[in-house]
């Protein structure tokens, strides 16, 4: 019969590490809501937006030369990310430690970062921001037609 | 010898004969033949089932328990520590013997003893078979005086030791263990002890003449035929006293060359010549096998007091048999419908004979004259009160005999309250709890030839020893068995039965009400360690104790503010640590002029900082996180610390207004790097 063993760790050992896994677990929390508030992240069950939509909504949202907007968004996401960090077990003093404003900052200026990269490549013309090409039905014998092919007429 | 042993056994053979008959259900049912209706012949299978439940609630291997033994009244360490890596040992042994197949061995043990109240078993070393490469021999061309030498010895020279050590733990324990029918043993006791014992098997001819450690000079013509005498089975007589285990075949009577005597006829098996095939000395001091008696005296003289209860059983497995027959064989006639179709004389004609019945289809329509019908012939089925009464009695009896089931919730009949319900589980109990006894008496002994054998040896031999770990994985090692660590033996318990959930429930609940505080003597009936060994069963009390107050250390100190710190700190150097906290100079010089200033904004008006408690300078330190951590006078400060694996935490070097009012400007030339 399998006895009781005791694990050949120490005290401050095994709390260690079970602080490790606790940390790791709550960094992985953060970076799961940070992806799902976020306009570039999916949320659970919808569709990630294209690159065109985001930014468009980006642009909308007053986020490229509103600084009241882009306070606003940030302000919005810190309260979500608080929120949703308590939900998930996480105690208020430990919230505050990880600084959300920090996090959703930063995760807004990358985000940022991206929008405005896009939004160069349009109107220098590279038209980066194109929808990405999609299947079109196939003609009948199992070759795909590609985008730009012309659909014979019957 | 044998000839007087075989009359002394002859009622316990017949007896256990007929068990075992019963157990396969070929006892015959007595039933009249009858061509007016179809006899059905059932068997209740009722031993079967009481056998099938009292042999489950045994291990499928005994749990063996080596006892340190101290000195006034003290076990010191070492020898606790040696008994403990003792008892792995013996039980790895089990676990090796389980992995061979033997372990239907103890399953047969477990159920001879209940069903013929002793049981046997016989251990056997075999080295050379086991641990070929460890067989010394001399080479043609060495002098005959010379050392034999193994070919692991010849092989590998200077670390043979360390070889030769490898290879025994790699092959295993070389000792097998066998079952022995109890009806095929025959024991001779001296004043109590065994010190003889004879044992018939079966072995096909063939099998003899192949066996290189067997003489079977004297049986080599009679294994002329086309098979070889793989179709010739062989009587085999083993027989062991406390020196010698010898093996002789009992050929045919010298008067009737070809009748060879079969296990199953005591009468044949005294007219064959026993020849001596094979002897040793086992060298144990006590007869190689292992003989289990059970709580009716195990037939240590032919007779035991459990004859009257297996006639009993056998006799109520007989009339349960028999009435189950007749229940069905009344059913069997009555329920298959049988009809009558009842015809005007006057409609139909005036005619002596009847008309032909009709034909119905099932579910179809048939016309009949006004006054005709067409009924079933079968009776009411009664309701068998008699019979049914009858056959609880006789299952109550079973019971009673066997050791009932109601330990597994099965209420008896004309039990109604929970107080007779116990008194039952009571009585049945104490007739496991006999068994159990015998049971573990029988694991010991068979550990004791076991370590017997090894020290005869002389040979350190290991065994394999698994045990789940706490974190669920099994964790294995190689244990020695030392022939020095079991000579004088070791005083060993036994383990053969677990408890059942509903004991411990009760005992726990029993310890629960016990060990609270009484109204109006605010003490409890009972201290904690008392309820613990005595109600609940645990040896060490004490340790248990000890465990509880560690444990509740261990979450007080886990609940320290200094532990919750520590965590959070951490939380931060993980997030800096992963890709999604850190922002590139590029990223930030190339993020909206809108996000840039209501950054800026939120963070010079104090804003993030009052909410989450944000390092104002953080993200500018992320920014431009290497330089202002080599800046800083404090090494590791800062994010900038952090990303170069140094330190963390906030940057408490750099004073608070200068942050705050230095944050745009960093932003702003965080911008520029990019």
């Amino acid at each position: 019969m399998a006895k009781y063993q005791k694990k050949n760790l120490s005290w401050p050992e095994e709390t260690e590490d079970s602080i490790d896994s606790v940390v790791k677990s709550v960094a992985d929390d953060v970076e799961f809501i940070i992806d799902s508030f976020m306009p570039d992240g999916r949320r659970f069950r919808e569709q990630a937006m294209s690159e065109e939509e985001q930014l468009k909504k980006y642009v909308e949202e007053g986020l490229h030369d509103n600084p009241a907007a882009a306070a606003n968004w940030i302000r919005t996401r810190v309260v979500q990310l608080t929120q949703e960090l308590q939900k998930y077990g996480v105690p208020p003093e430990m919230v505050a430690q990880v600084h959300p404003y920090d996090i959703v900052q930063t995760a807004a200026f990358k985000f940022s970062a991206k929008m405005e990269k896009l939004l160069r490549e349009r109107d220098e013309g590279i038209g980066a921001a194109v929808a990405p090409p999609i299947p079109m039905n196939p003609n009948g014998d199992g070759n795909w037609l590609s985008a730009t092919a012309q659909i014979p007429q019957a | 010898m044998l000839k007087v042993q075989l009359d002394v056994y002859s009622k316990r053979d017949r007896l256990i004969d007929k068990f075992r008959q019963a157990l396969d259900g070929r006892n015959p049912i007595k039933a009249p033949r009858s061509m007016t209706y179809k006899t059905v012949a059932w068997h209740t299978r009722r031993l079967n089932a009481i056998l099938n439940e009292k042999t489950s609630r045994y291990r499928p291997t005994p749990e063996i328990k080596v006892i340190p033994v101290g000195k006034d009244g003290r076990v010191s360490k070492p020898i606790r520590n040696k008994a403990e890596r003792l008892e792995k040992g013996a039980n790895g042994m089990f676990y090796q013997l389980e992995r061979q197949g033997a372990e239907s061995v103890w399953q047969n043990i477990v159920w001879d003893l209940h069903v013929a109240d002793a049981a046997c078993e016989k251990w056997l070393r075999s080295p050379s078979t086991w641990w070929p490469k460890l067989v010394p021999y001399l080479e043609e061309d060495e002098e005959e005086g010379a050392e034999p030498r193994d070919v692991l010895e010849r092989v590998h020279g200077d670390s043979y030791e360390k070889i030769r050590e490898s290879y025994k733990q790699e092959q295993g324990l070389p000792i097998t263990r066998f079952w022995v029918p109890i009806e095929r043993f025959y024991p001779v006791f001296d004043r109590g002890f065994l010190t003889e014992g004879f044992e018939l098997s079966e072995r096909s001819l063939r099998s003899l003449m192949n066996n290189p450690l067997f003489d079977t000079s004297s049986l080599s013509g009679y294994a002329q035929r086309g098979d070889g005498g793989l179709g010739q089975s062989v009587v085999i007589l083993e027989y062991s006293n406390d020196t010698y285990h010898a093996y002789y075949a009992l050929g045919p009577s010298t008067n009737s060359r070809q009748a060879w005597p079969r296990i199953t006829s005591s009468l044949s098996l005294t007219m064959g010549t026993p020849v001596l095939l094979h002897s040793y000395e086992h060298g144990l001091g006590r007869p190689v096998y292992n003989y289990i008696i059970g709580r009716g005296g195990g037939w240590v003289s032919g007779d035991s007091r459990q004859e009257g209860v297996m006639e009993a059983l056998l006799d109520k497995n007989q009339q349960a048999d028999e009435l189950f027959s007749q229940k069905a064989t009344f059913l069997r006639n009555t329920m298959w419908p049988t009809r009558a179709a009842y015809f005007d004389r006057e409609a139909r004609g005036s005619d002596d004979n009847p008309p032909a019945p009709p034909k119905i289809e099932e579910g179809g329509i048939i016309s009949m004259f006004k006054g005709e019908d067409i009924k079933n012939l079968t009776m009411n089925i009664p309701d068998f009160q008699f019979a049914d009464r009858l056959s609880e009695q006789i299952i109550g009896d079973m019971n009673a005999l066997a050791g009932s089931p109601v330990l597994y919730g099965e209420r008896q009949p004309g039990v109604n309250t929970g107080y007779h319900q116990q008194i039952q589980q009571n009585q049945a109990k104490h007739l496991d709890s006999q068994i159990e006894n015998a049971l573990s008496r029988g694991a010991i002994g068979g550990v004791e030839l076991a370590f017997l054998h090894i020290r005869a040896m002389g040979e350190k031999c290991y065994v394999f020893s698994a045990e789940k770990g706490r974190s669920g994985k099994m964790d294995g090692e190689y244990l020695c068995i030392d022939p020095k660590d079991i000579d004088p033996l070791p005083q060993l318990a036994a383990k053969v039965i677990d408890p059942q959930p509903q004991d411990l429930m009760i005992a726990a609940q029993t310890a629960l009400q016990l060990t609270q505080m009484r109204p109006g003597h605010n003490t409890p009936l009972l201290d904690d360690a008392r309820a613990r060994q005595d109600i609940l069963g645990f040896q060490d009390p004490e340790d248990i104790e000890r465990s509880i107050t560690e444990q509740t250390l261990r979450e007080q100190l886990r609940l320290n503010p200094v532990i919750a710190q520590d965590m959070a700190q951490r939380l931060g150097l993980e997030l800096a640590k992963r890709q999604s906290a850190t922002l590139s100079p590029e990223e930030a010089a190339s993020a909206s002029p809108a996000f840039q200033q209501a950054a800026a904004e939120m963070n010079q008006s104090g804003e993030a900082a009052a909410a989450g408690g944000v390092q104002p300078a953080n993200l500018a330190a992320q920014i431009d996180g290497r330089r202002m951590a080599e800046s800083r006078t404090r090494d590791g400060a800062g994010t900038g610390g952090i990303l170069q694996g140094v330190g963390g935490g906030l940057p408490t070097g750099a004073p608070q207004p200068m942050q705050v009012m230095g944050r745009t400007a960093q932003v702003m030339q965080g911008s520029q790097l990019g």
